[in-house]
């Protein structure tokens, strides 16, 4: 009895892997779509509106979900606190400490990066061009990242389940 | 001091620090001048001072020789970093402004601004270098207008008032003051709907569009418009009693009075000048001198002090008051 419990157990965790893999990669779809649709309404709260960048921050970050919406709110903060001379070291340190930890891969988090170095300098038509640059980046990571999922899903489903077959009959 | 913690918050970090340590008395500061590789130096009261490291003023009278004392020079690092705070990392979002020489930030203070210019076909674009920087302080002075009150209502209305001052007399100041009492009411009249078009965002001082100085509680703002087109929208769209703008000068400001006047407003504004004479010459507000259609003028000289009054005159020339008494 006590060997199908932990046989059960066993299948059940290896396939909880493969799905919690699976929903990393949704995650991650998710962040780039709102990364996506931030990088919209910056543009459009620049080009429209001129606003200045921590308002810009403040008024979106009630419009994107989490983590992207904290995100935004501290920079807005550091931003107000005026202690540093580069909104590219704002942008760095925030996303250290709310974004490095989320199904973001590092390379999302370097164009990221080179964004907030880019934001802010000369005038709104260069503003415009650095968000169509990452706007066009952002949508290319995440047709990438669909791509992936509808390609990967179904296998890290069925690699959690047969590793988990393979290990109770390996153990049991 | 919170407010002045607050605006010293635009400075780069170690220019700050020197001026939180510095005995400065924020309602007397009027400017402050960074120019890279000179000293960093303050008005205050009308006086000039260089400040040291350790935030001591030295005060500036030609003869001066302070070779011991450690002044503080400003570098290009500190003057960037103090442009990136004053433009909260947006400088693009102030590119009009930068246009004509100067931003206004957060509390209605102003910031010149010198350095190379860039030109495109013939016009300024913006300012590339950005090497001096003048941040002229504005003081809400709450009663500057108590003494001229009495002259600029006449039976509970308010007449149409022109404020004549040369440059950095405290026209802006009185005019705010007198915007304030009438939207709010007082001893000389009852509170009325002001509208204010304030070009520069120097009278409400506006921060995303609620201003930061008192205008009084019947005040409606237009911020960042130009006069001629807010005049227009505050009279379509804000029924206004009285009208108030500031730095009237050009051809379609006065077309926007004439609407103004013919649409039963009360006028406030503003001009640069030394006198009624002065203001004559002027081809564009000549004939509304002659028209008399101005009631009143107040000519400041701050000859003595910021905010001198030198004179008020009626429609017609005729001195209503005359001491150089101090309203500011």
């Amino acid at each position: 009895m006590l060997k199908l419990f932990g046989a059960g157990l066993t299948m059940f965790s290896c396939f909880a892997a493969g799905c919690l893999i699976c929903a990393e990669m949704k995650k991650r779809i998710h962040i780039l779509e709102e990364l996506r649709r931030m990088t919209v309404m910056l543009s459009a709260e620049i080009g429209y509106a001129n606003t200045m960048l921590d308002e810009a921050f403040g008024s979106i970050a009630k419009r994107v979900s989490q983590p992207l919406s904290d995100f935004l709110v501290h920079v807005q903060e550091k931003m107000q606190k005026g202690e540093e001379a580069n909104l590219g070291v704002i942008f760095e340190k925030q996303l250290e400490m709310d974004l490095k930890g989320t199904a973001l891969k590092e390379s999302d988090l370097a164009s990221l990066r080179t964004l907030g170095g880019q934001l802010g300098y000369l005038d709104v038509a260069m503003q415009k061009k650095t968000l169509d640059y990452y706007l066009e980046q952002v949508s290319d990571a995440c047709v990438q990242a669909k791509k992936e999922y509808r390609e990967k899903e179904k296998m890290f489903r069925c690699l959690g389940f047969g590793a988990g077959a393979f290990l109770v009959i390996l153990l049991y | 001091m919170k407010c002045a913690d607050g605006f010293f918050k635009i400075f780069s970090l170690p220019v700050r620090r020197i001026l939180q340590k510095a005995d400065l008395n924020f309602a007397e500061l009027q400017e402050i001048r960074m120019r890279i590789n000179s000293p960093l130096m303050i008005r205050q009261r009308g006086k000039e001072y260089k400040l040291t490291e350790e935030g001591k003023l030295l005060r500036c009278n030609g003869n001066e020789q302070y070779e011991k004392e450690n002044i503080h020079y400003v570098d290009r690092c500190e003057l960037m970093e103090t442009m990136e705070y004053i433009a909260g990392y947006s400088l693009y979002a102030y590119e009009d402004e930068l246009r004509q020489g100067f931003l206004t930030i957060q509390g209605g203070h102003r910031v010149g601004v010198a350095g190379k210019i860039l030109m495109e076909e013939g016009k300024v674009r913006s300012i590339r270098y950005i090497s001096f920087l003048n941040i002229r302080l504005a003081h809400q002075v709450e009663g500057c207008a108590d003494k001229v009150m009495p002259f600029i209502v006449e039976n509970g209305e308010v007449c149409h008032t022109l404020i004549i001052s040369p440059p950095c007399c405290g026209k802006t100041t009185l005019l705010r003051d007198v915007i304030r009492q009438i939207s709010n009411g007082n001893a000389w009249c009852e509170g009325k709907n002001v509208g204010v078009v304030d070009e520069r965002s120097e009278i409400g001082g506006a921060y995303q569009g609620v201003p930061q100085n008192d205008l009084g509680i019947r005040t409606d703002l237009l911020d960042c418009c130009p006069k001629a087109e807010g005049m227009m929208m505050l009279i379509r769209s804000m029924s206004p009693e009285v009208v108030a703008v500031d730095e009237i000068g050009d051809y379609g400001d006065i077309k926007a009075i004439e609407s103004v006047l013919n649409c039963g407003c009360r006028l406030i504004a503003t001009v640069h000048g030394s006198s009624v004479e002065d203001i004559e010459k002027k081809p564009l507000l000549q004939k509304m001198v002659k028209e008399h259609v101005f009631d009143r003028y107040i000519i400041l000289n701050g000859k003595k002090k910021i905010g001198s009054v030198w004179g008020i005159f009626d429609g017609r020339g005729t001195r209503l008051y005359g001491e150089e008494g101090v309203v500011c």
